[in-house]
């Protein structure tokens, strides 16, 4: 228990996701998006895509592990579900918004978020600068390769959505209490739907954007600023994380950020629909254009958001938590963090050997 | 093999050869466990708590379980109340235990857990300073699951290598098993649900 409070927020943290320490940010806003889920903290104008592949059937095959752990969650969660569809519809898009934070395990598993955070593979997931994004063009590749994952994971969940029904399902591993993990298969239009919203959502977390929240001024950077070899005129801005806090100190973007989730959701579902106008591209256009020009010679064109972005931001994980980097983090008993972690070193030196 | 597995092992051995070696002791003449003087520290001994009822109520933690890497998932603590027949080096008793489980992947909060109960065997040794037990019986889940419902059954397996008791007078003793294994298993169709713990337990005994 210790160990949670101490490493919380956690290090894979983008907006933040469920965890007994952190608000179901992501998991809100895509939820905002989908049919038949009700009492979403982003509340938005009711779906128009009723009926579309890119959401399970009603006709889709109940499964009741599928049923009891989607009521799990939306008890944990705040939302409500009306049917067995909508269910699974929860649970896949639960799973797949979670998936860039935690791939198929816990938030809690070290040895897995440890890769998750310090390695270039999975910036684009998190829309957050790579290494070699360095520089006025590192927000240009950078967020070309944001935008490039979100059409790639909408393109595998547009083509599963036009596969026969039994077709349209995956195995994945979730990890809850008691059990560990548990194999289900989840519907996987909507999963894919949801792995590529984490990457959209993140977008308004880690990138400075205009007033209007809807060019992105710059890219943040984590990979860099968490190495401790960071100088922000190359690497941008340094990941913040009061900008992860939705209910909190990024109260005011989190709510745009959950619109053009629908936007989204409504775009791609139409282009599921036979016959249906694709105009995800133009969504994307929309949201994820970069504003030139700006950097910190000019305060980054002086955005009213950049006051957030310098909050709490990333620095080397374990001066971070311990209070003695250059900002310190909200952390409540960061001593006690490097007892808890010497025996699971251990622990695990010897379960490798 | 696993961690868990290592552990398991060892435990499983220490507890067989404790109990071989105590019951070879016990078939040596003149060697009677309650006969064995009071240790310094200790203010009674042993001899008025054989060939007696025992009561025991105890409290037990675990914070070590089968998923060390994921910790604090599983943790779980509780309490037992246990009623048996001791003679001098054997003992029987019937444990009734609830094992509370701490949720923390979503949501931080203690659930009501497992209700256990069962039938367990003890042998005494070192003057009836140490003993080593074993129970056994049906596990009942407590509370709905994502997967399983209340009043689930399965089994529950508790066994202590080595636990240490200290007389305070003629009547009562604390009891510590500083380290001892249980596998609760309260639903074992579908998606298994078994837990391994690794317990500390501190308790109070006395004889009637």
């Amino acid at each position: 228990m210790i160990l949670v409070i101490c490493l919380t927020p956690g290090p894979a943290s983008a907006w933040q996701i469920l965890t007994a320490m952190t608000d179901p940010c992501h998991e809100q806003m895509s939820f905002s998006a989908v049919p038949g889920i009700t009492g979403s903290v982003f509340p938005g104008e009711s779906a128009v895509y009723s009926g579309s592949a890119l959401f399970p059937p009603s006709d889709v095959p109940y499964d009741g592990v599928v049923s009891g752990i989607a009521e799990l969650i939306a008890g944990d969660i705040g939302v409500e579900f009306d049917s067995y569809p909508a269910e699974l519809a929860a649970l896949s898009l639960f799973v797949g918004s979670r998936y860039p934070d935690v791939m198929e395990g816990s938030a809690y598993d070290f040895f897995v978020m440890r890769p998750l955070m310090l390695t270039d593979a999975h910036e684009d997931s998190h829309c957050l600068r790579r290494s070699w994004d360095d520089g006025r063009d590192g927000d240009v590749t950078a967020l070309d390769a944001c935008r490039n994952l979100i059409g790639t994971q909408l393109r595998i969940a547009i083509e599963s959505a036009r596969l026969g029904l039994e077709q349209r399902f995956v195995r994945h591993t979730v990890s809850i209490d008691f059990y560990v993990t548990v194999d289900v298969m989840l519907y996987e239009p909507t999963y894919r739907l949801g792995r590529a919203l984490h990457t959209f959502e993140d977008s308004f977390s880690h990138t400075l954007r205009t007033d209007d929240l809807v060019q992105v001024v710059s890219v943040m950077n984590s990979i860099d600023a968490v190495s401790g070899d960071f100088d922000e005129d190359r690497d941008g801005l340094a990941h913040s994380l009061a900008m992860d806090r939705c209910m909190d100190d990024a109260s005011g973007i989190a709510p745009v950020a959950a619109g053009a989730v629908r936007e989204l959701v409504t775009a791609t579902a139409v282009a599921t629909n036979p016959g249906g106008v694709d105009e995800i591209e133009q969504v994307l256009d929309r949201w994820l254009t970069l504003k030139p020009g700006c950097d910190r010679g000019n305060d980054y064109c002086d955005s009213q958001w950049f006051e957030i972005a310098r909050r709490d931001p990333y620095e080397p994980f374990i001066p971070m938590v311990l209070g003695c980097g250059q900002n310190v983090a909200p952390v409540m008993c960061p001593w006690l963090l490097l007892v808890m972690f010497v025996p699971l070193g251990i622990a695990r030196i010897r379960r490798s050997k | 093999m696993n961690v868990s597995g290592r552990v398991v092992s060892i435990l499983v051995v220490m507890t067989v050869f404790s109990a071989c070696g105590t019951a070879l002791a016990a078939e040596a003449p003149g060697e009677c466990p309650s006969q064995a003087p009071a240790f310094k520290w200790a203010p009674a001994t042993f001899d008025t708590f054989t060939d007696k009822v025992f009561l025991t109520v105890e409290l037990h933690g675990s914070l070590l379980n089968d998923v060390e890497d994921r910790r604090p998932m599983s943790d779980s603590f509780g309490y037992d109340v246990k009623a048996g027949w001791r003679w001098k080096t054997l003992g029987v008793f019937f444990v009734f235990e609830q094992n509370m489980w701490v949720t923390s992947q979503f949501e931080l909060g203690v659930t009501q857990g497992v209700a256990n109960i069962g039938l367990g065997l003890e042998v005494n040794y070192l003057g009836g300073y140490a003993r080593t037990s074993v129970a056994i019986g049906p596990s009942i889940l407590l509370f709905d699951t994502a997967i399983d419902d209340a009043g689930n059954t399965g089994f529950f397996l508790d066994v202590r290598p080595i636990g240490m008791r200290w007389p305070i007078n003629r009547f009562f003793a604390i009891t510590l098993d500083p380290m001892s294994f249980a596998i609760v298993a309260p639903a074992l169709d579908r998606i298994p649900l078994v837990m391994i713990q690794f317990r500390t337990t501190l308790g109070f005994e006395f004889v009637m």
